[in-house]
């Protein structure tokens, strides 16, 4: 098992253990129900980290492991650079002071966020 | 999936590619920029404060404009500028450290950045909306931030505010753990993360689990301000209390957020004046670890005074967090232990951080006792105490990070001489600042007032306190003067000027676009430094 399911799977047993003790001390269910969501969370992403860690170890778990190993695995391009973030996270902005001043101006925010969240996903292909 | 080979887009200049940029180094530089700014205009509302308390009497500003400034002034040193230069400086160092050419996600991680100011913008508007900004501190506890006690749009700009903020820093959390995750050069284990990435790392486990419970609450509040709804509403059996839990759910694993990355500058910085290997890095991995889960289990010890938590179990799990944090300062402590000391900028730094933050640390332990807690719950005691962990801790390894990795940045020093005389006004501006806190604090002065009774006797450690934040200020702007003098003169230091330990002293500085030109092998913890002393040398 490697080291980032490790951290994680004991980082969920610690969010469900506090959760049980957190309940027989304080009989109060909010915080319970803080902890115990953690720990599920944090469980989730355990199994997500399992799940890619099957199979050989990679270089970069290898303590032995040199640089010339991982060459040839290219990640292509890096992406150089986008406008869009920009648009998103303005229409966001508006899509909020929307619901405060208007419909109007939330639907502008909308259609700014959602076309740059279009063109995001076109981007990344 | 190792990486070690990415196309580099060709460098250009100019300010477009600096707004579309998805390099993280760049987004980094933003980031530590757009956040600095934030804290020079959160420190101009902490003067206008202070010299509103300087003394007994009205002197500056009205009371509600008093109120919108400690809201806003807390805002911004929390959400604006300590967290995120801490997720700046992970976005600039966490790939370097680990041997990737950017992070797993770029586009998102422009896309973070952008939503951080876009939270920024919406908060500072609120000055300017009738009403003003919001006045209901930094906490907005209801009913006080409900329809009826604030009425204006100030809370509501507020509320999104930070729920963008909280957007981006959700998204640089998975950032970060997909990059150190799996974007690790061969050779660099787990256990060979330098420590500043493993508490990038752990910061942003805590942000994942302690972030939307706090979007929760503001959408919720925001709901019963607009929609007419009664989550918080006792009179329609909704719970004022139930607010106080989703917020500090987040509010007190944010006090880590903001420290445990500056654990992890001060872990790297020790070990590199001292001439010796970092002392006990497993345990402080682990001790790291310890914070965060501990961190989770704390929140209700703000709500002592409810008398509606289980005091017992949250004081118990305080006083559990001094143990690893004392583990750290045992490491740090046993690092410097017979080492070739050496007292540069971001050592004064750092070890102005470590006897802050003790201070900070103890007074923490004394407020995690529900009988003292009683006794200075919303009194400046509080507030001091609060200032030593994160002004004193926080800022100072800010300042420490930002002394040692500016040649990372620009491949030049800051001047040495401004570098000190800016520690030591700060150093004495800060302790002469916040420690009269103390004592008017256990003298029963409430915090969040404009004016008090010249009969109280707060008026001389309050006139100390003014003059103090005024030398504090004057060490910040020495700050600004070194950058600016320092990248005017452009005196180029070589890509290693301190014989640094880790990955990313074995690039040059700057770093080029995709980061390295060639990787070293990866055999310790303390890459650069096995660069340039082959084991044979040292053997």
């Amino acid at each position: 098992m490697r080291t980032a399911t490790k951290v994680l799977l004991a980082s969920a047993a610690f969010g469900a253990v506090i959760a049980a003790i957190y309940w027989f001390v304080a009989y109060e269910i909010a915080g319970t129900i803080f902890l115990a969501a953690m720990g599920a969370s944090l469980l989730l992403a355990a199994a997500f980290a399992a799940r890619g860690a099957r199979g050989d170890v990679p270089p970069e778990d290898r303590p032995e492991a040199l640089p010339a190993e991982a060459a040839g695995e290219r990640v292509g391009p890096l992406p150089d650079g986008s406008v869009w973030p920009v648009f998103l996270a303005a229409g966001s902005l508006l899509l909020a002071a929307g619901l405060i001043y208007g419909v109007w101006l939330a639907a502008i925010g909308g259609l700014i966020a959602g076309a740059a969240v279009i063109a995001m996903t076109r981007e990344g292909r | 999936m190792a990486v070690t080979t990415a196309e580099a887009a060709p460098a250009r200049g100019g300010l477009v590619t600096w707004v579309t940029t998805t390099d993280h180094k760049r987004i980094g530089v933003l980031y530590m920029v757009t956040a600095f700014v934030f804290f020079l205009l959160g420190g101009l509302m902490a003067l206008v404060m202070r010299t509103e308390l300087a003394e007994p009497g009205r002197q500056v500003v009205s009371p509600q404009l008093y109120n919108q400034l400690f809201t806003v002034h807390g805002t911004i040193m929390i959400f604006l500028f300590v967290a995120p230069f801490a997720l700046g400086l992970g976005n600039y160092l966490l790939p370097l450290q680990v041997g990737a050419p950017d992070m797993a996600f770029p586009r998102m991680n422009a896309l973070s950045y952008w939503l951080l100011l876009a939270g920024g913008v919406a908060i500072l508007a609120g000055f300017g909306t009738f009403g003003g900004a919001a006045a209901t501190g930094w906490t907005g506890y209801p009913p006080l931030s409900g329809p009826r006690y604030s009425p204006g749009a100030g809370v509501d700009l507020w509320l999104f505010g930070l729920m963008l903020t909280s957007a981006s820093s959700i998204m640089t959390a998975v950032n970060f753990l997909a990059t150190a995750f799996l974007f690790r050069a061969p050779g660099m284990t787990m256990w060979r993360v330098p420590l500043f990435t493993w508490t990038s790392i752990v910061t942003a486990l805590i942000i994942l689990v302690s972030f939307p419970p706090l979007s929760v609450a503001f959408s919720f509040l925001f709901v019963d301000r607009r929609f007419g709804g009664h989550f918080f509403d006792p009179a329609f059996g909704g719970s004022p209390l139930l607010y106080q839990h989703l917020f500090w759910f987040l509010g007190h694993p944010e006090v880590y957020v903001m420290i445990l990355p500056f654990f992890g500058v001060i872990s790297e910085i020790l070990p590199v004046f001292s001439r010796k290997p970092l002392f006990g890095y497993t345990g402080l991995v682990l001790a790291t670890l310890g914070i965060a889960g501990l961190s989770m289990g704390v929140w209700a010890h703000h709500m002592f005074t409810t008398g509606a938590v289980s005091n017992p179990f949250f004081s118990i799990m305080s006083f559990l967090i001094a143990v690893p944090t004392g583990i750290k300062f045992f490491n740090w402590i046993g690092t410097m232990w017979r080492g070739q000391l050496s007292f540069p900028t971001p050592m004064l730094f750092a070890l102005g951080f470590m006897l802050n933050f003790l201070i900070g640390g103890v007074t923490g332990v004394m407020v995690a006792s529900p009988p003292v807690d009683f006794h200075v719950h919303d009194t400046q005691f509080v507030v001091a105490h609060f200032h030593y962990t994160i002004m004193g801790g926080s800022v100072f390894g800010v300042f420490a990070a930002l002394h040692f990795w500016f040649p990372k940045f620009t491949g030049v020093l800051l001047r040495e001489r401004l570098g000190r005389f800016s520690f030591w006004l700060m150093m004495v501006g800060f302790n002469v600042t916040f420690w009269p806190l103390f004592v008017v604090g256990l003298r029963g002065m409430p915090r969040r007032i404009v004016d008090y009774d010249a009969a109280a006797g707060w008026g001389g450690p309050n006139l100390l306190a003014t003059a103090g934040s005024f030398l504090l200020a004057l060490g910040v702007v020495v700050v600004v003067v070194n950058i600016v003098v320092s990248l005017r003169r452009k005196e180029f230091v070589g890509d290693d000027p301190w014989g640094a330990n880790s990955l990313e002293w074995a690039t040059t500085s700057p770093p080029p676009h995709h980061n390295f030109e060639s990787l070293p092998p990866i055999r310790s913890e303390r890459p650069a430094f096995d660069m340039r002393h082959p084991s044979e040398e040292r053997a």
